[in-house]
């Protein structure tokens, strides 16, 4: 499975990395949206999991560069991931086309299962190994 | 007089200039039918129906289905049935979620809740709503969307009286979209009604001449005339106004809305007024009065203070008396409306618990002057016909006196409100950065503690250490979130969210946790469950919180003795309704009679020492209340100082209905009926398969190795063992020793192996494992796999070796 997160915070990064490996999936980095965007152009992702407050372009303005696609990966399923506890921050995300909210510090069960959800969704002839 | 109410369901549903372009078959129904709905509301919504049951395309059938949804609401909507609409739009809301884009349709839902919630009077969910359509919209990259919520919260602000803010808000819709006429019209329309309330009259005399360019031959063209009439009779240009006000007479006569003429004459009247026509003036209002009933309730009072003026002019003193106690009464009632819904948009806005004090405080000046006027008018209706003269004049610079007073009162609450809204986003800006930066670290704490947990082979004294830093982190996690919901409880953002939960196993839970603190404590827990119900609907999260925050609040009080918690339910005497009562009880200090309400505030303990032994923010109490409340319960606390206090959580209660049958277990038949125990010992892999069993049988848990898994059927409740090859190590005996406690429990078993070959699959048959699914495997493989089981009787040969 291939996971992109795209995130400016090293230790954050390092976090999610290490749950995953866990896990036995592999995860790419990206360290901010810029970046993010252009490894999302040239590979092909799973999941792409989001941060919010990010220094240059912010996390909501990249989902909408993704959902503004005009191929399959338009389509790519998208976790935000965020410290952002606003009122309201879970609806506006999905309102601007993430599918799925994590608030930081993440807990790794709900990282899992809403991964599990997005997969199980998007991919019912999926394999499972 | 003046008309601001042009439809908005004109604008909102008369179809998009650029939808014409694009001719589906699809949009050309959903064009007819939104022309259907300003018409003829029942049929657009037969019509509605039949399209949604109608058969869609694959690709667009989430757009359509929710489009149909739409229009159903609107119509709906314009039948005044904002209930049912609601209801139709929640669910198209929540058949989109998930769906990426179509920003436009989610934008018209949104509205369209949102004009559902203008009609049951909730302008802060109105406000709000259309706030979130105006970003989707602009999303969306729909212009004319953006302009038509612009549009509308425009006319909520008008409505609440602010028409500064209203202006802004109109001056940005027309900015916004142009080339919708009907939606432009309407802008531009209460735009000048704004102006004309600011009493800029030259400006609103601008502004309707350019709206009358859009109505040329239009119903609408007689409307715009008065309108204009009026300000132009304000601006005290008078012959220009009796030009307009004759067009509008020429338009209306023929068979014209009753409505429409009194309002037209009210304005004659008012023009001749000023030009010192007085019998002119007399006949004109009189006609006016006598159709006035069929007019709205803002036309009669400035019919009545229009004859109020007349009347006095011409010495009729008591006609103008009447007419005085009529202006007041519409007056009041409609100050009344404007204030609550001002309220309201301000509530939306800013509202904390100080910023409502001050603002109540100002209202209570403004109702006592009201009062005060109030008495002073009756005092004059009393007194003797020869001194009504002098009581009018009294009483005309009493109203000039109070409308004085009450503008300036809310000049005072203008500025105070800025004041505090200034003060307030910082506290909030605090709050959020400071509940932000503390989440950042915690984060790195707790994930590598729950990293290095998750690993199997740790150390047992390590994994103790590592579990006492993760609950640390947990606790400061707990705080952070204390602080927020503080926050959120002053904003009114906190909210209920219901579900069907375990109450027992909360209360087990909880004592189960405690139990270790009070042991470090030396207290005792005790407790008394007998009583109490079991599944019930509630919001499980909140009333966890509440439940952990007494438990830790009666063992951090407490040195010696022991702490009770007790739950049960008891039945009101009056109204014949289940209340759930949970108490804790400690033997602590206690708390002083006169300072028992106190401890529920935020920020408080009885005295600032006890904070420093006992520690804590003290604002656990205070949100354990506040939960409570908006629950619809309330939490109580009875103490005496030295021997302990009880506090006492009482909530409405509603039971699970289906509680009795769960008892009375039965052996499933089917994997819908099933109990499932996974064993799972990859994180990600329990993530895929919960979303994908959850729904497809009655419930699902996970282990991650045999020794839990044997535990776990020791209860008798499971149905269905599904293990992975690899949490078993591939050894065909220890599988074989599983499958046989599986059919002493009366559970079926199924191995999931990669990539099997027949003889190993032979090795795990000779240990008895008779169902065995290969992976990889495509999810709907694996249910019907699943399934199948269920063909056969629960196998329990015993091991073959």
């Amino acid at each position: 499975m291939n996971i992109l997160f795209v995130e400016d915070d090293a230790m954050n990064r390092r976090v999610v990395r290490d749950m995953l490996t866990v896990a036995g999936a592999h995860m790419d980095e990206a360290h901010d949206a810029e970046s993010g965007l252009q490894m999302i152009e040239e590979r092909q992702y799973d999941i792409v999991l989001m941060d919010l407050r990010m220094p240059g372009m912010d996390g909501l303005t990249a989902i909408k560069h993704i959902r503004a696609r005009k191929d399959e990966k338009a389509s790519v399923p998208v976790i935000v991931v965020t410290a952002d506890t606003a009122l309201d921050i879970c609806r506006d995300c999905i309102d601007q086309g993430a599918d799925e909210v994590i608030l930081k510090p993440v807990a790794m069960n709900k990282l899992f299962d809403a991964i599990g959800r997005l997969i199980a969704r998007g991919n019912s002839r999926m394999m499972l190994n | 007089m003046i008309c601001r109410l042009l439809a908005l369901i004109a604008f909102a549903l008369a179809p998009a200039v650029h939808a014409a372009a694009s001719t589906s078959a699809f949009d050309q129904r959903v064009a007819a039918i939104r022309a259907e709905i300003m018409v003829d509301p029942a049929r657009a919504l037969t019509d509605a129906e039949k399209l949604r049951a109608a058969p869609h395309d694959g690709a667009t059938q989430g757009h359509e289905l929710a489009t149909a949804d739409w229009l159903r609401a609107e119509a709906l909507l314009s039948q005044q049935k904002p209930g049912q609409a609601l209801a139709i739009i929640h669910s198209a809301l929540d058949n989109l979620r998930g769906a990426p884009g179509d920003f436009a349709i989610k934008g018209e839902l949104i509205l369209a809740r949102a004009g559902a919630a203008t009609a049951q009077g909730r302008v802060q969910d109105a406000l709000q709503d259309n706030q979130i359509a105006y970003r989707l919209f602009v999303r969306a990259g729909d212009a004319r969307g953006q302009a038509k919520a612009l549009l509308v919260i425009g006319t909520l602000y008008s409505d609440a009286g602010d028409y500064a803010t209203a202006l802004r808000y109109f001056d940005q819709s027309i900015e916004a979209y142009s080339s919708d006429t009907a939606l432009r019209l309407s802008a531009v329309n209460n735009r000048a009604n704004a102006l004309s309330q600011l009493r800029r009259f030259p400006e609103a005399v601008a502004a309707y001449e350019k709206a009358l360019t859009y109505v040329r031959g239009t119903p609408n063209e007689s409307l715009i005339l008065r309108n204009l009439a009026r300000a132009q009779a304000e601006a005290a240009r008078f012959e220009p106004a009796r030009t307009s006000l004759d067009r509008a007479f020429a338009l209306s006569s023929p068979g014209v809305a009753s409505g429409d003429l009194p309002a037209l004459y009210g304005v004659a009247a008012f023009i001749a007024f000023h030009q010192h026509r007085l019998d002119e003036a007399e006949t004109w209002i009189s006609r006016a009065l006598q159709q006035a009933i069929a007019t709205d309730p803002e036309t009669q009072r400035d019919l009545h203070h229009t004859a109020y003026d007349i009347f006095r002019a011409r010495g009729d003193n008591s006609k103008a008396l009447a007419e005085l106690e009529a202006f007041r009464k519409l007056d009041d009632e409609q100050k009344a409306v404007a204030a609550s819904a001002t309220a309201a948009l301000m509530n939306a806005r800013f509202n904390f618990t100080n910023q409502e004090l001050r603002i109540n405080n100002l209202r209570n000046q403004q109702a006592a002057t009201e009062a005060r006027f109030r008495f002073r008018m009756l005092l004059g209706l009393f007194s003797a016909v020869a001194v009504v003269s002098t009581l009018l004049l009294i009483g005309f610079l009493s109203i000039r006196r109070s409308r004085n007073q009450v503008r300036a009162a809310n000049a005072t609450l203008r500025t105070t409100n800025v004041a505090l809204e200034k003060a307030l986003a910082a506290k909030t800006e605090f709050l959020a950065t400071t509940s932000h930066e503390i989440r950042t670290p915690l984060n790195g704490i707790l994930g590598m503690t729950q990293v290095i947990l998750a690993g199997r082979q740790l150390d047992p004294t390590l994994r103790s250490r590592i579990e006492l830093v993760h609950g640390a982190g947990e606790t400061m996690k707990a705080l952070v979130d204390d602080i927020l919901d503080v926050a959120k409880m002053e904003t009114g953002e906190l909210r209920i969210q219901t579900g069907e939960m375990d109450l027992k196993r909360l209360l087990e839970d909880a004592v189960t946790v405690w139990t270790g603190q009070a042991e470090t404590k030396r207290i005792g827990i005790e407790f008394d469950l007998d009583h109490c119900p079991g599944k019930i609907v509630a919001d499980e999260v909140r009333l966890r919180q509440i439940i952990f925050n007494l438990m830790s609040n009666a063992i951090k009080f407490t040195d010696r003795g022991q702490v009770r918690l007790a739950a049960f339910a008891e039945t009101d005497d009056e109204t014949g309704a289940e209340r759930l009562v949970v108490r804790v009880a400690d033997s602590g200090i206690g708390i002083p009679a006169d300072r028992l309400e106190e401890i529920f505030e935020s920020f408080r303990q009885v005295d600032g020492g006890v904070t420093r032994r006992h520690g804590g923010t003290g604002l656990g109490l205070a949100i354990c209340r506040s939960l409570a409340r908006a629950m619809g319960g309330d939490v109580a606390v009875d103490s005496t100082l030295g021997t302990g206090s009880t506090f006492t959580l009482a909530l409405p209660l509603e039971r699970v209905a289906a509680e009795a049958a769960i008892a009375d277990r039965q052996a499933a038949t089917s994997l819908g009926t099933a109990e499932l125990l996974m064993i799972e010992p990859n994180p990600l892999g329990q993530g895929i398969m919960r979303a994908l069993l959850t729904g497809e049988c009655a419930g699902i848990q996970f282990v991650t190795d045999i020794s839990s898994a044997l535990e776990a059927l020791q209860a008798g409740t499971i149905d269905h063992v599904i293990a992975e090859g690899s949490a078993l190590g591939l050894d065909p005996a220890a599988a074989g020793e599983l499958a046989a406690a599986c059919g002493a429990a009366h559970a079926r078993f199924t191995l999931l192996l990669r990539e099997p070959g027949a003889e190993l699959i032979g090795e795990f048959a000779a240990h008895g494992v008779a169902h065995v699914v290969s992976k990889p495997i495509s999810a709907p493989d694996l249910l019907s796999e699943m399934n199948r089981v269920y063909g056969n009787p629960v196998d329990c040969r015993t091991i073959a070796a």
